[in-house]
This record gives C-alpha cells, sequence and structure tokens, in this order.
C-alpha cells in the first residue's frame, strides 16, 4: 500500500499585481539557478492566458502561486481577475519535494489572504503595496521552509512588529453601499494599532471601541419556474463576527432553543430545522445539544462561527413572474412582475433584474409601472449584453412591481430563439430580516465585569446568491 | 559588480495587454509617507520606476545609517533596499553595507536585514559567511524571538560551507525552553538535510525528532511530523507504530489548523491494532467533520475510509458473520461525511468549492449513490464561474437514479442553451450519459432520446445540436430499438449539422439504420456530392463507411452515388487512412466472388453494446488507483501522480505497521479500558531511560513489524484517552519524578535560587484555558495535592500570580523545582516558567524533569485547561 505525501508545502509565494509586477515574493525553497521571476512571470502567463490545457500534463509541476486577483476578489473584487481554474501550476523547474495536498494548499492560500486583511484593514493592491515589509514579516511566521507554522491572527501578534499603513477602502463605485447591508467585512480596521497614511501613529486603544459586529448572513439560491413554481431552494448561512472587544473575554451566543439539526430530526411544528451545520475551531460545543448555546474566545479579526445550510421550505421574500407575448412575429413583449413577500416594515435594497435577450435582439425599450414606496427605480436595455437590466435601490415589501419591454428581433421569432431568453435572474439584499427565522437569542460576555459595556452590533441580512426564473 | 544590471521593466508576457508600467499602480504621489520621508529623496514610492543610479543613491544612504538616530527613518533606508529586491533589482552589492545594519535592537530593521540576507547569501557565499558570527551571536541571545529569528536565518543561508557554525546552535535550539525556538530549530533540521544529505546525520537526529514528539508544544510536535515524513522520504515517511499514533491522537485538539493535518495525515497509513480500535480511532475523530476547517475535515474522510479498509471484513477472511465488510464499512463513512462535505461545498469560496467537488466526484465513484438526495445541491448557481459550473453539470450524470433523473434531466435540458457554449455541450453530454448508463429507470431513456432529437432541430444552436448527435449515436449502441424515435429528423439534421464530429455521427447512424429510413439513401447522395467541401477526414471516414453498408440494404438507390464515391475517395491523398479504406471495400466489393461474403462482413451488426459502458470507459482500476491518493492534487488533476510529477520527486509512503495486525483469530489482546492506562502515565513511568546519545538502530529502519520498535518507549497497551485523566493517577505514575510532601524553603531563599538560574535554561510553557479558576486557593489546593507549594500568590487586574515550589525526593537528586505560573483573566491561559536548581547535573535530564513536572501541572489543573 502508498499514498502520497499530503501537507501543504509551498515552493514560492508570491503576489502579482493584475499587471503581473511582482508586489510580494517570497522563496522558501530554491532549485539552485531558478531565479523568482521565471516563477512569476511564468504563472502570470498561465493566468493571463489560460490555454485551457487539461490539468496533469506530463512535464507539468505544482508550484504553486496567488494571483492578485484571487487575493482581492475576496474582499471586494478589485483586481478582477476571474481565474478560470482554481488550482494554476507552470511547467518550469520541478519543485523539491512531495506532492501537496490539493486541498490544503488552497485553503492555506485562503488563510493568508485573510491574514493579510486582518492586519492591513482592507486587502487591495494598494494596501498590500504599502504594508510590503509587513507582509514579509507575515509569511516569514506563517511559513518556515514552506511548511505552515503560525496561522491564526492573534497568535501572530506575538511575533509581528511592524505596524500596518492603513489605506482607506476605494469605495466601491459600482454599488452603493448601504450601511445597514454592508457586511462585518466592511469594517476596515486592521487588528493591531497602526500608522495612518500620514505617518502618525493611532493607537488600538485610543480610538478603538470596544465592539462587537455579529452578522447572522442567509444567501439564497431559489428557482422558480415560469409559472412561480419554486423548483429548488437553499439558504446558505452563516453566523459571521468582527471583534475588536478588549481582552478577548468568552462570549456566549445563544441560538433558537427549538433549532433541530438533519432532515430527519424529530421537529415540532414550527421549529427551526437546519439540514447541517458546522463550527468553527473555536468554538466550545458543550453547551450545545442542551441549550442550543457556544461558548468561545473570539479570535482577532473577522471570523465565522458557524455555516449552516437548510433545504426546507421557506417563504421566498420575493416571487417573480414572467411573461412573454408574441405582439407581431419578430416583436416580443416581455412584461416581469414581482412581488415582495416580506413584512412591509422591511425592503429590499439595491435590487437589480436581468433579463437575457436573444442574440438577434435589435431594439428594446422598457418601461417601468412603479407603485409608491420604491426608488431609485430605472430599467434599461443594455445592446452589447443584450440583456434587461431593471434595477431598484429600494423595493418595499408587501408590494408589486412590474417592468413591461417591447423587443424587436431580426427576424421571426421561432421556438429556439425563444430559448435564448431567460433566465431571469435577480440580486437583493433585505437588511435586518432573515428567511431562516434562525435567531440569536443572545450573545453575551460569559462572565460579569462591571464596568465592561461593550457595543453590540448584531444585523441579519439576507442576500441572493442565485435567485433564478425559467422562463 | 559581478551582476549585470536587470532590466528596468520586468519582461513582459508575451501579447500582454499593454505595455507594463510600475508607476502605473503606485499610489498617487504624497500619499505614501508623508510624515515619515523616506529619506531616499524625490521618490515617495517603493515601486516606482528606479532610475540607473539609483542602487549608487541607496549605498549613500546606507553610510548614512550609523549615524541615523530616528528609528522610522532607519527603518525606511533599509525598507528601500527590500523594495526594490522585491521588483527583482540586483541590490545584492550593497551587501556589505547592509551587514553593518544587522546589528540592530529594532527587530523590524533586523527581520528585512535577515531577509535581504538569506536571498543573496546563495550568490555571494563569502560575504554572507562575514555575519555568521554575528547570527550565532544572536542565536543565543536572551530574547526567544531574536534567538528564533537568528536561527532560522543562519538555516535559511543555504551555504554548504555553513553547516558547522550551524550545527552547534542548531542543537542547542532544540534544548531551548521556548517553543518558538525549538519550532525553529525543528525545521533548521529539514534545512540542514537538504543542504547537504551525505554528511546529515539522520539517526542522531532523528532519534531527538522522535523524541521531540512528545514536546508539550504542538507547534513543535507538528514541525516534528513534517520534518521526519521528509527526511525519511525514501523509507516510506515516519516510522509509525501503534504509541505514537494514539500519542498523537489524544492530543489532536491541541493541534492548530494546519497542524492537526499533519496528524490526520498519518492516521491513512496507521492500521489499527484490532476491529475495536479503529471504531475508536473514528469517534476521537468525529467531532472534526463538525468544524469549518475544511481542510481537516478532508483529511478526516481520508483517514476514515482508510480505516475502513482495514478493518472492514473481506471475502473468505474467515471473520464473523456479522461484522461489517470493507464496503459496507466505505459506505458508513460516506453516509457520515456527506451532509459536512456538502455544507463545505456550499459555503466554501469558489477555489475550495472547485476543489470539493472533485473530492465528491471521487466519492461518488467509490460509493455510487451515495449524494443521489442531495442532487439539488449540486444545480448549478447564476452566479458561480464556469469551471465550478462545469463540474457540477458532469456530477449531475452521476447523481442521476430513478427518483431523480426526471428533475435532473430536466434541469440539464434548461442549461442546453446556456450562452456559454462548453455548458451546453457538458449538459447533452450528462443527458447521454444517464440515458446510456441506464440510470433514470423506465422509460427515461426514451424520454431522453426524444430530447436529444428535439435538439437535433436546434438550428440556433450548433454545438448542441451536434453533441446530440453524438449522444444519439451512442445511445443507439446501446439501445437499438430506440431508432423509431431517432430516425425520423436524421435526413434533415444532416442538413444543418455542421461540426463535424455531429455530421460524421448521423452519417453513422445514417449509415446503420439507413434500411428503416426512408430518405437515407438521397440524403447521403447530397453529402457525396458536395465531397470537395468536406474538409474533416472523419466525416469523409463516416460517409464512405455509412455508404457501402447502405449499399448492401438498398442497392437500387446505392450504387451509382457508392461509385462516385469510390471514385473520389480512392483519388483523395489528403488522408491515407481514407485512402487505403476506400481502396479496401473497393477491392473486396470487385474481387470478392460471392457478394454474400462481402455483405457478411460489412453488415455485420457488431457495434451494438451489451453492457452500459463503452470499454474506454471502464476505468474501475483507474479508479482504484486514484482512490489511494485521495486528498492529492491526484483528485483534482484526476491523473495519476507518475503523470504530472518527476518520478524521482514522487514520495511513496507506507502504511505502518507494515503487517496487517488485525485480529483475525481473536488472539489479539484487546484494548484496555480508556482512561485507565493513560499516556501522561506511560510517558512518565518510560521515557525517561531513553537516552538521545544511544540511537537504537531500528529507529532508522522504518517499516519495522509492530512490537518490536517501541519508539517512544511507553509500552503496546496505550489506548484512546477519552476522559480528562483523574488527577490520582498521575502522582502515583512519575516514578522519576516524585516530589516530597515536605519541602518548605524561605522566601529568600526562594529569591537567590530563582535569580541563580539564568532564563535561558527555564521551560516556558504557555496554554490556553477553556475557564479560569475562581480564586487562588483553587489553585494551590489542586497542585497541592501533587506536592507542589505555594511561596506566595496574589490575584492581580488581570492576571492571577502564583510562585510555586516544589523539592525532588533525595533519591532522585533533591533538586527544587521553581514555578512562576500566571493565569490570565481575559482571555484564559495558563503561562508557566520553570526553573530547577540543583539535583541532576545532566542537563538532558533535567531538562526531561521540567518537562514532566509541567505534565504533571497540567494534569492537576486538568480541569481548566481541556
Amino acid at each position: 500500500m502508498s499514498a502520497a505525501a499530503r501537507v501543504a508545502m509551498i515552493t514560492n509565494f508570491f503576489v502579482l499585481s493584475p499587471r503581473g509586477d511582482t508586489v510580494i515574493a517570497k522563496t522558501y525553497r530554491s532549485k539552485s539557478g531558478a531565479h523568482t521571476n521565471s516563477h512569476t512571470e511564468a504563472f502570470f502567463r498561465k493566468v493571463k492566458f489560460w490555454d485551457g490545457v487539461a490539468p496533469g500534463t506530463p512535464g507539468m509541476d505544482t508550484t504553486l502561486g496567488l494571483g492578485s486577483g484571487k487575493l482581492t476578489s475576496s474582499s471586494d473584487g478589485e483586481g478582477a481577475e476571474t481565474s478560470k481554474e482554481s488550482v494554476k501550476r507552470f511547467g518550469d523547474a520541478p519543485p523539491v519535494f512531495v506532492m501537496p495536498d490539493g486541498y490544503s494548499y488552497m485553503h492555506l492560500l485562503s488563510k493568508i489572504a485573510k491574514v493579510f486583511k486582518d492586519y492591513c484593514g482592507t486587502l487591495s493592491e494598494e494596501s498590500i503595496r504599502k504594508n510590503f515589509i509587513l507582509l514579509y514579516e507575515l509569511l516569514d511566521e506563517i511559513l518556515d521552509y514552506g511548511y505552515p507554522q503560525v496561522t491564526q491572527t492573534e497568535n501572530l501578534k506575538a511575533f509581528v512588529y511592524n505596524e500596518p499603513i492603513v489605506v482607506t477602502a476605494v469605495a466601491d463605485t459600482g454599488k452603493m453601499i448601504n450601511p445597514k447591508t454592508a457586511s462585518a467585512t466592511a469594517v476596515h480596521k486592521p487588528v493591531i494599532s497602526s500608522v495612518d497614511a500620514d505617518g502618525k501613529k493611532t493607537s488600538l486603544s485610543s480610538n478603538q471601541k470596544n465592539e462587537i459586529f455579529v452578522d447572522i448572513l442567509e444567501r439564497l439560491s431559489v428557482m422558480f419556474s415560469n409559472n412561480g413554481y419554486v423548483l429548488n431552494s437553499t439558504i446558505d448561512g452563516c453566523i459571521q463576527m468582527k471583534s475588536y472587544l478588549a481582552g478577548s473575554p468568552q462570549l456566549r451566543l445563544a441560538l433558537n432553543e427549538d433549532l433541530a439539526i438533519g432532515r430527519n430530526a424529530n421537529t415540532t411544528y414550527g421549529s427551526v430545522t437546519v439540514d447541517d451545520i458546522n463550527f468553527n475551531d473555536c468554538v466550545n460545543l458543550s453547551e450545545w445539544e442542551h441549550g442550543r448555546t457556544l461558548s468561545f474566545y473570539p479570535p482577532d479579526g473577522e471570523f465565522i462561527v458557524l455555516n449552516y445550510r437548510m433545504t426546507g421550505e421557506f417563504k421566498t421574500p420575493f416571487r417573480i413572474f414572467p411573461s412573454i407575448e408574441e405582439i407581431e412575429p419578430n416583436k416580443l413583449e416581455i412584461s416581469v412582475h414581482v412581488r415582495a413577500e416580506i413584512p412591509d416594515n422591511h425592503f429590499g435594497a439595491n435590487v437589480s433584474i436581468e433579463v437575457p435577450l436573444p442574440q438577434s435582439t435589435t431594439v428594446a425599450t422598457c418601461n417601468v409601472v412603479s407603485s409608491p414606496g420604491a426608488n431609485g427605480v430605472s430599467a434599461e436595455y443594455i445592446s452589447h449584453e443584450k440583456k434587461l437590466v431593471w434595477t431598484l435601490k429600494k423595493f418595499p415589501g408587501c408590494t408589486e412591481q412590474t417592468m413591461r419591454a417591447k423587443v424587436t428581433l431580426s427576424g421571426p421569432c421561432t421556438s429556439q430563439i425563444r430559448r435564448e431568453i431567460g433566465p431571469i435572474n435577480m440580486n437583493f439584499e433585505i437588511p435586518m430580516y432573515n428567511v431562516s427565522s434562525l435567531q440569536v437569542r443572545y450573545l453575551r460576555i460569559a462572565e460579569n465585569m462591571p464596568g465592561y459595556a461593550p457595543y453590540r452590533w448584531v444585523r441579519y441580512v439576507t442576500q441572493s446568491s442565485s435567485y433564478v426564473c425559467r422562463l | 559588480m559581478q551582476h549585470p544590471y536587470p532590466p528596468r521593466n520586468l519582461p513582459q508576457p508575451g501579447g500582454g495587454p499593454g505595455p507594463i508600467h510600475q508607476g502605473g499602480n503606485a499610489p498617487t504621489p504624497g500619499s505614501m509617507s508623508g510624515g515619515s520621508p523616506g529619506g531616499a529623496g524625490k521618490d515617495d514610492s517603493y515601486f516606482t520606476e528606479s532610475r540607473k543610479g539609483e542602487v549608487n543613491e541607496l549605498r549613500q544612504l546606507l553610510r548614512t545609517f550609523g549615524s541615523e538616530r530616528d528609528k522610522q527613518r532607519k527603518r525606511e533606508i533599509i525598507k528601500k533596499v527590500i523594495a526594490y529586491m522585491t521588483l527583482g533589482i540586483d541590490v545584492s552589492r550593497l551587501f556589505t553595507e547592509m551587514m553593518l545594519a544587522i546589528e540592530t535592537r529594532d527587530l523590524v530593521i533586523k527581520k528585512m536585514v535577515y531577509l535581504f540576507l538569506c536571498n543573496y547569501a546563495e550568490t555571494h557565499p563569502d560575504l554572507a559567511q562575514m555575519c555568521t558570527n554575528t547570527l550565532v551571536k544572536d542565536s543565543g541571545n536572551e530574547d526567544p524571538m531574536v534567538r528564533g529569528l537568528a536561527l532560522r536565518a543562519l538555516c535559511s543561508l543555504r551555504l554548504p560551507q555553513m553547516i558547522e557554525y550551524t550545527s552547534e546552535p542548531l542543537r542547542r535550539s532544540l534544548q531551548d525552553g521556548h517553543a518558538y525556538v525549538r519550532k525553529t530549530g525543528v525545521m533548521g533540521i529539514l534545512k540542514m538535510y537538504h543542504l547537504n544529505k551525505e554528511d546529515f546525520d539522520k539517526a542522531a537526529f532523528n532519534d531527538i525528532l522522535y523524541d521531540m514528539l512528545r514536546d508539550p508544544d504542538s507547534s513543535v510536535v507538528t514541525n516534528c511530523i513534517l520534518v521526519l515524513n521528509e527526511i525519511m522520504a525514501d523509507s516510506g515517511g515516519m516510522a509509525l507504530n501503534r504509541a505514537v499514533m494514539l500519542h498523537l491522537l489524544n492530543r489532536i485538539h491541541e493541534f492548530s489548523e494546519f497542524g492537526i493535518l499533519s496528524v490526520l495525515d498519518l492516521v491513512p497509513r496507521y492500521i489499527p491494532a484490532n476491529d475495536e480500535e479503529g471504531f475508536q480511532i473514528m469517534n476521537l475523530l468525529d467531532p472534526v467533520l463538525r468544524t469549518a476547517n475544511s481542510g481537516a475535515v478532508v483529511a478526516t474522510i481520508c483517514a476514515f475510509l482508510s480505516i475502513a479498509d482495514a478493518i472492514g471484513k473481506r471475502p473468505g477472511d474467515g471473520r464473523d458473520a456479522d461484522s461489517p465488510s470493507v464496503d459496507d464499512l466505505k459506505r458508513q463513512v460516506c453516509v457520515r461525511i456527506k451532509a459536512p462535505l456538502v455544507t463545505l461545498i456550499a459555503s466554501g469560496s469558489n477555489e475550495l468549492t472547485y476543489v470539493l467537488l472533485k473530492y465528491a466526484d471521487q466519492l461518488i465513484d467509490l460509493c455510487p449513490g451515495i449524494f443521489d438526495d442531495e442532487y439539488r445541491q449540486f444545480y448549478v448557481r447564476y452566479s458561480e464561474p464556469t469551471h465550478i459550473k462545469h463540474s457540477k453539470v458532469r456530477l449531475l450524470a452521476k447523481l442521476a437514479n430513478p427518483e431523480t433523473a426526471p428533475d435532473i434531466v430536466a434541469e440539464l435540458g434548461e442549461l442546453v442553451a446556456d450562452i456559454d457554449e462548453t455548458m451546453g455541450r457538458l449538459a447533452v453530454r450528462s443527458m447521454g450519459s444517464i440515458a446510456l448508463h441506464d440510470s433514470g429507470g423506465q422509460g427515461a431513456v426514451e424520454s431522453i432520446a426524444r430530447r436529444l432529437v428535439e435538439m437535433l432541430d436546434l438550428q440556433g444552436i450548433p454545438h448542441v445540436s451536434s453533441e446530440a448527435a453524438t449522444a444519439l449515436a451512442s445511445l443507439v449502441r446501446r439501445h437499438p430499438d430506440i431508432i423509431t424515435v431517432v430516425s425520423a429528423p436524421l435526413p434533415r439534421a444532416l442538413r444543418y449539422i455542421t461540426e463535424p464530429n455531429g455530421r460524421s455521427n448521423v452519417i453513422f447512424l445514417l449509415g446503420e439504420y439507413g434500411e428503416s429510413i426512408a430518405e437515407a439513401p438521397y440524403a447521403l447522395e447530397r453529402v457525396i456530392d458536395s465531397y470537395d467541401n468536406i474538409t474533416d477526414d472523419g466525416v469523409k471516414t463516416a460517409l464512405l463507411a455509412a455508404t457501402v453498408k447502405l449499399f448492401f440494404h438498398r442497392p437500387p438507390e446505392m450504387q451509382k452515388m457508392l461509385g462516385r464515391l469510390m471514385k473520389k475517395a480512392t483519388e483523395d491523398v489528403s488522408s491515407q487512412d481514407l485512402h487505403d479504406r476506400a481502396l479496401f471495400y473497393y477491392r473486396l466489393l470487385r474481387s470478392s466472388p460471392d457478394p454474400n461474403v462481402a455483405k457478411s462482413i460489412i453488415t455485420s451488426k457488431s457495434m451494438s453494446m451489451t453492457t452500459d459502458q463503452f470499454a474506454e470507459e471502464d476505468d474501475s482500476e483507474f479508479r482504484a488507483s486514484l482512490m489511494n491518493e485521495f486528498n492529492t492534487l491526484c483528485t483534482v488533476y484526476r491523473c495519476k501522480a507518475e503523470n504530472f510529477i518527476e518520478e524521482e520527486n514522487i514520495v511513496k509512503f507506507v502504511k505502518m505497521p507494515k503487517d496487517h495486525p488485525l485480529a483475525r483469530e481473536g488472539n489479539v489482546a484487546p484494548v484496555a479500558d480508556p482512561g485507565v492506562n493513560t499516556i501522561v502515565d506511560q510517558f512518565g513511568g518510560t521515557t525517561i531511560g531513553v537516552s538521545l546519545a544511544a540511537p537504537s538502530p531500528s529507529m532508522c529502519a522504518p517499516p519495522a513489524p509492530v512490537g518490536e520498535v517501541d519508539l517512544l518507549g511507553f509500552g503496546d497497551d496505550v489506548s484512546i484517552l477519552s476522559a480528562p485523566q483523574p488527577p490520582a493517577s498521575g502522582t502515583n505514575s512519575l516514578q522519576s519524578l516524585s516530589l516530597k510532601s515536605n519541602a518548605s524553603i524561605t522566601g529568600d531563599e526562594y529569591q537567590s535560587m530563582w535569580r541563580a538560574v539564568s532564563d535561558l535554561e527555564a521551560v516556558t510553557i504557555s496554554t490556553h484555558m477553556r475557564s479560569r479558576p475562581t480564586s487562588t486557593d483553587a489553585v494551590e489546593s489542586a497542585l497541592g495535592a501533587f506536592n507542589v507549594m505555594t511561596m506566595a500568590s496574589g490575584e492581580l487586574q488581570t492576571e492571577f500570580k502564583f510562585f510555586l515550589y516544589g523539592q525532588e525526593e533525595a533519591y532522585y537528586g533533591g533538586g527544587y523545582f521553581l514555578i512562576e505560573a500566571v493565569v490570565m483573566k481575559a482571555s484564559p491561559s495558563l503561562n508557566l516558567t520553570i526553573k530547577s536548581f540543583g539535583g541532576d547535573s545532566d542537563s538532558i535530564k533535567r531538562k526531561e524533569k521540567l518537562d514532566q513536572l509541567a505534565e504533571l501541572i497540567k494534569s492537576a489543573l486538568g480541569e481548566y485547561l481541556h
């Protein structure tokens, strides 16, 4: 019997800008003669000009790098360099040793990105460039000879002496940030005291409020058939925290007492049932089975307390009713009717609804039948992408909105052309609302500490992950 | 100097998107470091274009470094050098100047200089040698950080001639009181090994490393495992026996996120001593599946499957009829891990999801049907990147069973018209595969065939109709009766399918089943008449074969066109194969005395299939070998290691113990009750005798049979520790460390002894606590039960502080142990500093006793720790 080595080992680590400049390069193990530049270039070329060569072509090696596109994709999508294949390799000098475990590689890289973000506050090309010495220092401690050593933000603090230079987060111009739905990730503060852009030291204690951010984030994947029937629905939820509490006291977090786990679990009517749930390493589960209470010492920086998944029935916040009418052989009228089924004190924010149109579309005009309460409404036809985009900054609960579009095609509409229409995709977020009715009963500091009054920011956010209606 | 100046701009990857401006990404002027100007003059960004002479400018700056007082300015200067280095500019000629900066108390500067040093040492060995003294000196510094850093730098120089300077500090570091230094030292051993494998004292170092597997600090243990695995790669990885494995498993909760992986990865190499132990290990690891540490979850899956392999019943091994078979066990494992895996797939980043999907794919191969009821989780989501969508579409075909098939086929049907061409193709292929493997139950084959026929007519999307034709051709071979559904649109389809692959498949079908399709000859005739326009050899070959075949069924209609085609094909020199075939058919038809002979040869129905797999699809052997390499890149690439790793780099890990020790006749002693024989006991009882200097030969020959090697020397009947250890059992068993129950010293004595022992010799340990004690009394009484006395204690705002001591029995040396214990209140953790005074003169023994004492204290305070 034999098995191959599985532990992640990194030969070279580098961060490249989307243009291919090296921002950070560290060699953990070198094969004599090979200059780092040859690796970074080869990697960059592979990413940028991916030729779709099947993985595992003989002669390729397993050295792996982390493009800046990938680093930033986890934060705010800057440096948009979408990778077509998750694991990138390039053919050059073979690595010194062993074949690594595909999984822990990726896991390690995302971990490094997280640590960078915790220390720099934001993760962007600018922040990486400005803090490169700090990042070198971190890399030195995170990896030794290519093997992971210390990867927890709070443990690294003991070894790291540089201070981060804070870069103000670039406002995301594409999307208006809604303060109520901006997630905990939007808190751009490094975990250690930092120097601001003017070189003035901002000490952690002075401007640091004693606060903790808790997000109950639910991403919905729902698919409707054209008659409004729900074909598939899943909630991927997580409880995410970012703690700036002084002294990292133990916290207790209690969820619904009747929370049931596993689809076959015996449940009483009205109770919340999740299919599966997993927890952060730091969580103590001794009171979980009985009281549905977790206790933990929050690690520094951002972390996910638990992830859960639900596939049971739930009330979809929006229902989509599309209809297509053929008024003339080459003219269509498409109308999309959306009903918000959330209570009227809630609203959908940053709602956008996209309707792909056939390639043969020549002209399309749309108008919106809006009811009061909705604002920031617009609908337009984007000709180079051949789709209709209908946006609403605010979509109040318990209302209905309709958009009608007249589409002219270059030829008669055949059944094939009709198939090109759709699916309709909807993006939205609903602040302070969650579909699963999973609830935080309380979040407490475990021990009574007089005078210790932290700010607790608990937010519920529902977002669309894949909210699609078939036509 | 020696090196030519590299080009200013990094070489540009071919055909890049416009010129690379290094300045383009730089922050706007002034935003950089307004308050702390770099001192480097005009440029206030590290990554701007460097002009000629800048390196010289830097040298000037470095010369003023000594007289510079401001710490920030000093840092800025060094920072600039590192920035240039990152850009790939050769700043190695500043070596001498940089080395002068190494003498500093500022750790930030020190780290930067070390970085510079390690980067250029290889190319400037003589210069690097100059700074050895400083490094060696630093490795004896009183600050453990500095010791560790210096040691790491020293080992990372990659200079073979440095080994002699390095080995002494390295050996010293392994005895260091601080885990950071020990951990670095262990990694240093590996670096030395790679520098000079011939002279590496494998035996001696391996002994030390095996010994350090029971270091109180888990990060040291992790590194030991990593290093041993690598050093012993030739002989199949770190030697493993029951004692080592169980010891590590019992401590598994102490390991960090990645450290745990190194332990979990050992499990597949371990063969449990009996069934019960196998199940115990699985139970012990089960909580890992509940964590979000996806790497550990996957490693646990791998461990479970391997244990199932080891303890499951195989046919003919003569075990109890009611013990579960290997396949049953593996299925149980898969059922257990299903939900966690699906959750991870849904919650991970795209990259992680992609890799996990590959894993799920392989698990489905192992246990078909296992994910069937979760099929909706594998539906494509709108916002996912294409590589994930593609993986999911491929997987969906494998999830079909009679219940799920209608939904899955309908879903795939929706994806066919996707804008992404590959996706459309994959969706059609997946549908075809469901029908081909008959996984859809009754009627599914026909309904899928109807869908595919519909797709043949999708004129607007050429790739879909082509794929549909290909799928139908395979399908008809498997289920000949569906030709009735397929036949009608074929002649029509031939008119508008443009892709060669689809065309040749339609032509194939027309040739095979043309007898029942009225229009078949005319459809073929049109193609034959446009022969000159066909560019693809495959289409031509298919056309030839189909025409000849159809000729025997419908000679009057076919004769003329066959003649025309023969003429064209035999004259066609574009393809040797085609030319030869045409000649072959021609001669066969002409020379055969009896046309029926030719007919029987050509029209034989050899094309239909009897199994549900094509020969090339039968890759069970390949899949089995992939399963052996589960949780490696092999799974992700779906190919074997030797295909993408050069042979000399492949490491084959060996299962240990070598022989399968499972009780077949029940003659192996049962595992002792959990909690009775505990690890800590074993440590205290028997390890002291293991001498570092005398390597036992068996350690260097790893695949030693179990029972002979007792690596840690703690007997063979170690069992899983399930409950925290009862405090009382610790005292009795620690024979070599026996504390006097009536020890007593005064405060002054305590202080003088404390001062007499340098901090370097102290052992410091810090552990995380589950809960903090309520008062100092609670701790004191717990320790008092172990004869650890309290000199003084007190409660401060943020911590409890204890000054403790104990005295050894005179028989064992009568030395004193002085302990400073600090319990942090806010994030409960226990920090111990232990010194020994008097007693054994042998430093190794002293060190071991200190370690034991630390263990003792930890077990005494067990209720707070875990």
